[in-house]
């Protein structure tokens, strides 16, 4: 499915990666074709070569595993800090699937135009390093946490982190998804959603959720939240 | 020289950043650098294997990949400033070091050493997300055989000198299951482990028996060539 084209064009600075683009590459962002993502959507596949790049400013993309056995889990996400396709820039392809998890804006440009650029542009080459070691460590801490941390834990850092990435309390999320991002069955989340909205940091709707009480899911969270915010701030502030 | 990316280097690079090695003996337990440090020197393993090593607030550590002949240790001091992880020698051995600041100004001139700097961050990239996957799902079994391939593949023997306990807080996992784990794939004649050291017999018996994590990890690196 292509992203339509969108008519009103939002706020570059609103990717915390473009925001830190510098000013001689203002001309070369002329290449930026801002889209809007709907929920559901493929960025790329298993092993596939990456045709586009996305900066996304209000959505929220996974990036998941999918076991020949049919399980799934999310490795990583990406919101407004950051590129979707790190592998386009490193020469190379992954054994995962990007898929936005919930639909928004983003700017996207074509892979091999990045990468072109980022080969010869020193300013642009040092920021999306430094985004990719970020994405590493991110991805580090996704094994900390499918080893050590529960599910509930795992939960309310999902949770927050979509929250974040979409700017909103309300997310369009079903059990169904949220699941298979966090590598267990829907009735699972159902149980752990359910302890949440009673001790009344969530509400439960159909198909969505909303985040009643922030503080109070970081209270239950696994630090993993914490790090993850930690990484964007580091970004902002380079 | 037994390091395969610096192998995979056409001659004018090799010969290039041969010139700026220098060849070290790696001690058992040895921590290379710690997350978060200004790394002063990288590594590129002949013999030795490193694990790179992230932790829990409450002290739980956990590897996030292991390194040996196949790459270099400390690529993510190119990327960024300071260190991702901790890297701690487990199978000691011979490696070359170079100063961070050289192997970087190499980095940014030289095209084809960049290029196959690059595509080695993208099989990390990949052994870091895949032992993810492999710890939320695997069992105790299956990630102890993907370890010893992958110790076995960085290796130039067949012994991995490695402790039960040392490979139990490798994958997270008790020593008890290390153990009974151990024991099991010595009565199938595929390993013999003694004193300490973990002697390979059968390496087709762990691949049968390994998920498919380690064939996902493998082909990425096999890919990073000029």
């Amino acid at each position: 499915m292509r992203p339509k084209r969108y008519e009103e064009s939002p706020d570059k600075s609103m990717n915390k990666i473009l925001a830190a683009l510098p000013t001689s590459l203002r001309d070369w962002m002329e290449n930026l074709e801002p889209v809007r993502l709907s929920a559901g959507t493929v960025l790329f596949e298993p092993d596939e070569a990456i045709e586009h790049v996305y900066f996304l400013t209000n959505a929220l993309v996974s990036i998941v595993s999918m076991n020949s056995e049919g399980t799934s889990v999310e490795v990583g996400s990406i919101g407004y800090e950051g590129m979707v396709g790190v592998p386009a820039i490193l020469g190379g392809v992954t054994p995962y699937r990007a898929v936005v998890q919930m639909g928004g804006d983003a700017y996207r440009i074509a892979g091999r135009r990045l990468y072109e650029e980022f080969r010869r542009n020193p300013f642009l080459r040092d920021l999306l390093l430094k985004y990719t070691n970020t994405f590493l460590i991110q991805i580090a801490q996704s094994s900390l946490c499918n080893s050590y941390h529960t599910l509930q834990e795992r939960l309310c850092r999902w949770l927050l982190v979509a929250r974040d990435a979409v700017r909103s309390d309300v997310l369009l999320l079903t059990h169904d998804v949220i699941a298979h991002l966090l590598g267990t069955r829907r009735a699972s989340v159902t149980v752990a959603a359910g302890l949440l909205q009673r001790a009344g940091l969530i509400k439960i709707g159909r198909g969505q959720i909303t985040i009643l009480d922030p503080q109070g899911l970081e209270a239950q969270s696994c630090e993993c939240y914490s790090i993850l915010r930690e990484g964007v701030r580091r970004i902002q502030s380079s | 020289m037994k390091n395969r990316f610096l192998k995979a280097l056409p001659v004018k690079e090799y010969r290039l950043i041969s010139a700026l090695l220098k060849p070290v003996e790696l001690k058992q337990g040895a921590v290379l650098f710690e997350a978060g440090q200004q790394i002063r020197d990288l590594y590129f393993p002949d013999e030795a294997t490193i694990s790179c090593l992230s932790g829990t607030a409450d002290g739980q550590i956990l590897e996030v990949s292991v390194i040996g002949n196949e790459g270099v240790v400390g690529i993510t001091s190119l990327l960024a400033d300071t260190a991702a992880f901790h890297a701690i020698v487990q199978l000691p051995g011979r490696a070359s070091v170079v100063r961070r600041d050289v192997l970087q100004k190499e980095f940014k001139r030289c095209e084809t050493l960049q290029r196959l700097l690059l595509q080695y961050t993208n099989s990390l990239l990949i052994q870091i997300a895949q032992t993810a996957v492999c710890n939320k799902f695997h069992s105790v079994e299956e990630r102890f055989c993907r370890w010893l391939l992958m110790a076995h593949d960085r290796s130039v023997a067949d012994r991995v000198p490695l402790t039960q306990e040392a490979l139990a807080r490798i994958l997270g996992s008790r020593r008890a299951s290390v153990s009974v784990t151990a024991s099991a794939f010595q009565k199938k004649g595929a390993i013999r482990y003694s004193r300490g050291v973990i002697n390979i017999l059968d390496r087709r018996h762990l691949e049968n028996a390994s998920c498919e994590c380690y064939e996902t990890i493998s082909a990425a690196h096999a890919r990073v060539d000029s």
